[in-house]
């Protein structure tokens, strides 16, 4: 308390400025960059090494095929920086598309059909909020449990079974793309919901009462923002979205079935730490989390034209993953260090 | 440097020198912690050094300890000179510190924590022998004179109880100089007297204490001598007959203290917060007050007192079980600090770091974070606005920073304090509670944070003021009301008012009828 050699730079204001040559924007930071840099490297490999990956074809198959992955990982980032965690996603996932499934083949109108299916994700995610932020506990727990509910529901519902004779209309958007181009329709709809969840997390209040409750959950509440209701929303928006998500892959696929997205919710983590968003909530930024999207699905699309096992894949994934998770933590245990020697 | 004459050793200075520090120097990087430090501790003293956060104090400390390594200076023990490399070296030159933060478990008992001041003892199986331990314990308080019952959990001890208890482990049979490193806790003078009766035993064995602090009231109750140091130099030493608790502040600030915290007369206008009649069950019971516009009203008491449970109760923090909060005239209803906000209370926090601002994030971050909903349009922060805010209160607060994008925690203790205040100001605010506002921060610091309350009080604002440090509480405050473990005590409404029927009342030594 004598003396903290922390706070000197603070009291000369000359210092910091001028060491301010070239720097990169808030929202653009070196994590960033390093995931660009990625992305590029992969997207030149792949050009290089295989004739099928550059191509109109391939990048739309890739982002079709990878609608249902992308949408989950919108809501992730958000809870993740609230410092929380959601993992039941995939079940909402499975089970919303149960749901549309058999209100379809029950007769129900199809927009009804689609709007009962998210209503019971954000049900679902209403029941991961309450556990959480109500009865208190941590939700790593509470949604390794309601992971395996979520999905016991799924298959007491539909069974082995499947449900593939879904309105035409409807497979026929989930497949096709906007007339004359090669852009999925579905992308259409990831896209609208990332760049609407993107700006509203970077500018709008939300989105910095999410930062602030995963910086300090105290600080928040002594600041007037009611921790409690933004848990809940999160919790709420990212059911809605698996249920979105799982009826638009049902359609995809033209099939419900009860283990529809099994695992996915890992896949969706992984990306989110990818991005940079800090295990411990507060950090991260959307457009990284873009980024590591971008990088997964790029890569695992270069992975799968070169014939390398889904094995393999899971590895240079799980690897990516581990590395994003221990450089931050090697940085700042280097950077401790360094301030100790100058100490 | 002056050093008062008549080192003359008086009655309880008899003994031989033990240590004798001199022209030590310190520096952390481009911070020089000490640059002039001396002081000479004879055996069987109590020496009181004393000096504001920044003194150098506890680098002295760490510097015996063994914890911290000089530039320069000398260290003589014993008469021959010394390098206390490492923890190990101090302890065997007998050297034991009772460090600032308590190192007791709470959950352990009291023969428990005294174990872990050894090896533990074995029994012939190579497992722990409880026996030992209890005996161990039992032998170490018999030592000096103290009576704790040896099962007990620490957690259930009081302040005073775990203070003994930190001396207790911190002693070994060989030492020579006991250093209490700020010891936290207020003490009433009951408590005090049994910390004295310790003290005094230590004393006739010829063990030196060194006492490191800023509370005078317990300075004056237990030194023999004292010094002060002031930004990193010994300023001045003598016997503490020599010295007045006003003088002796003037040594550790450099000023008066009246112009440290200055007051500004504002006269006050109608009541605007009231409670009556507040009761949280465990916390605090029938609390009454009126605070009117203008007027600073401080809450004074022992840590404990329940004086930041009646904050935490009007800011809609925690529950209240029962009574009134009336603002403006009409009683109020508050769940949540968000209701309170929309009442116009704010609450600057006791604890900065952990509820006051986010440290890993921006000035701009934490400043905007009470108002974020009113920078906004359609749901989008406008970031002029944004930005607008933290620039002017950086400006009008003189938050000293490279900028509105600068994290907390770079800044200084101090304008980590501004920002809280600033963050709270912004909110427009009509009452503003403030909770130990001055807590780890440095003299000017502390003089910067009572002018901006001072020019809030002129503007009007309803003020109440908690505050361990009781000069500065008596010093600001308009009024002062004093609590003791939840109970409403007595209220003083003259200024100047008399330190020692304040500290009377906080620890019911006067009509002490409800203690137990």
């Amino acid at each position: 308390m004598t003396v903290d050699t922390r706070t000197k730079p603070a009291d000369s204001p000359v210092a910091e400025p001028a060491k301010k040559r070239f720097s990169l924007p808030g929202w653009f930071g070196p994590w960033e960059f390093a995931l660009l840099g990625l992305v590029v490297i992969v997207m030149i490999a792949g050009a290089v090494t295989s004739p099928f990956f550059a191509t109109g074809e391939n990048f739309a198959i890739t982002a079709a095929g990878a609608v249902g992955l992308s949408l989950m990982v919108v809501p992730m980032a958000w809870l993740m920086i609230a410092e929380e965690i959601d993992l039941s996603i995939a079940s909402v996932f499975g089970m919303c598309g149960v749901i549309f499934g058999l209100s379809i083949e029950n007769g129900m109108p199809l927009a009804l059909a689609i709007i009962l299916a998210v209503v019971v994700g954000a049900i679902a995610g209403l029941i991961n909020g309450f556990l959480t932020v109500d009865v208190g506990l941590p939700s790593l727990v509470v949604t390794v449990g309601t992971l395996a509910l979520f999905r016991g529901i799924a298959f007491i519902l539909l069974e082995s079974r499947s449900v593939s004779d879904l309105p035409l209309e409807f497979t026929q958007f989930a497949q096709g793309n906007i007339p004359g181009t090669l852009i999925p329709n579905g992308f259409i709809v990831f896209l609208v919901v990332a760049i609407v969840a993107g700006i509203v997390l970077a500018r709008g209040s939300a989105g910095r009462k999410t930062y602030a409750v995963g910086s300090s959950v105290e600080v928040s509440r002594f600041s007037g923002i009611r921790v409690k209701r933004v848990k809940r929303g999160l919790f709420i928006f990212s059911g809605s979205v698996a249920g979105l998500a799982g009826v638009l892959y049902a359609g995809y696929v033209s099939s419900a079935r009860a283990n529809n997205g099994t695992g996915l919710e890992l896949s969706v983590i992984a990306i989110v730490l990818i991005g940079g968003v800090s295990m411990y909530g507060g950090k991260g930024s959307f457009i990284g989390v873009m980024l590591a999207l971008l990088l997964v699905t790029t890569l695992t699309s270069w992975m799968t034209l070169g014939y390398v096992p889904t094995n393999i894949q899971y590895t240079v994934i799980g690897l990516l993953m581990i590395g994003a998770v221990v450089l931050p933590a090697l940085i700042s245990k280097f950077k401790n260090a360094v301030l100790r020697r100058r100490g | 440097m002056t050093v008062i004459p008549g080192e003359t050793p008086t009655i309880a200075t008899q003994g031989e020198l033990l240590v004798s520090v001199s022209g030590l120097v310190k520096r952390f990087g481009g911070v020089t912690a000490i640059k002039n430090g001396s002081i000479d501790l004879y055996r069987g003293e109590v020496h009181a050094l004393l000096g504001e956060n920044g003194a150098g104090k506890s680098t002295l400390v760490n510097i015996l300890a063994g914890i911290v390594r000089p530039d320069a200076g000398t260290i003589i023990v014993g008469g021959e000179e010394v390098t206390i490399a490492n923890p190990r070296q101090s302890r065997a030159l007998g050297i034991s510190v009772v460090h600032q933060h308590p190192v007791l478990f709470p959950d352990l008992t009291v023969a428990e924590n005294i174990m872990f001041a050894d090896a533990p003892p074995h029994n012939r199986a190579g497992l722990l022998s409880w026996k030992g331990v209890e005996a161990n314990a039992l032998r170490a308080m018999t030592r000096l004179n103290v009576h704790l019952d040896t099962s007990e959990l620490v957690k259930n001890l009081s302040s005073a109880e775990q203070q003994l208890l930190e001396i207790i482990k911190a002693l070994s049979d060989d030492t020579a100089l006991l250093i209490l490193d700020e010891p936290t806790a207020a003490l009433s003078k009951r408590e005090v007297k049994s910390l004295m009766e310790v003290i005094a035993r230590l004393k006739s064995e010829g063990v030196a204490i060194l006492f490191v602090g800023h509370r005078l009231d317990e300075v004056f109750a237990l030194a023999d001598r004292v010094t002060v140091s002031r930004d990193g130099t010994t300023i001045v030493t003598g016997p503490v007959a020599d010295f007045t608790p006003e003088s002796a502040v003037t040594y550790m600030v450099g000023r008066a203290l009246d112009s440290v915290f200055p007051k500004v007369d504002v006269v006050p206008g109608a009541v605007h917060l009231e409670v009556k009649g507040l009761t949280r069950e465990g916390s605090y019971e029938n609390v009454h007050f009126s605070v009117r516009k203008g007027e600073i009203l401080g809450l004074a008491g022992l840590v404990g007192a329940g004086r930041t449970e009646i904050a935490r109760g009007i800011f809609g923090l925690d529950a209240i079980d029962g009574g009134e909060i009336i603002i403006g005239g009409t009683p109020v209803t508050i769940h949540s600090p968000a209701d309170a906000m929309r009442h116009g209370v704010a609450y600057v926090p006791e604890d900065r770091t952990r509820e006051g601002v986010i440290l890993d994030q921006s000035i701009q971050f934490n400043l905007s974070l009470a108002v974020i909903d009113t920078l906004t349009r359609l749901g989008l922060i406008s970031p002029t606005k944004d930005r607008g805010l933290s620039t002017s209160f950086i400006e009008r607060l003189g938050i000293r920073t490279s900028g509105p994008a600068q994290d907390v925690s770079a800044l200084s203790g101090g304008n980590q304090q501004k920002v809280v205040l600033a963050k709270w100001l912004s909110t427009d605010p009509d009452i503003l509670i403030l909770d130990d506002p001055t807590k780890g921060v440095d003299v000017g610091a502390k003089s910067e944070v009572y002018r901006i309350v001072s020019t809030m009080a002129q503007a009007g604002l309803t003020i109440v003021l908690i505050s361990n440090e009781l000069e500065e509480l008596l010093a600001v405050s308009d009024r002062v009301i004093t609590f003791y473990r939840g109970r409403q005590g007595a209220e003083f409404t003259e200024r100047p008012f008399d330190a020692e029927k304040v500290l009377a009342s906080m620890t019911r030594e006067v009509s002490d009828v409800n203690a137990r």
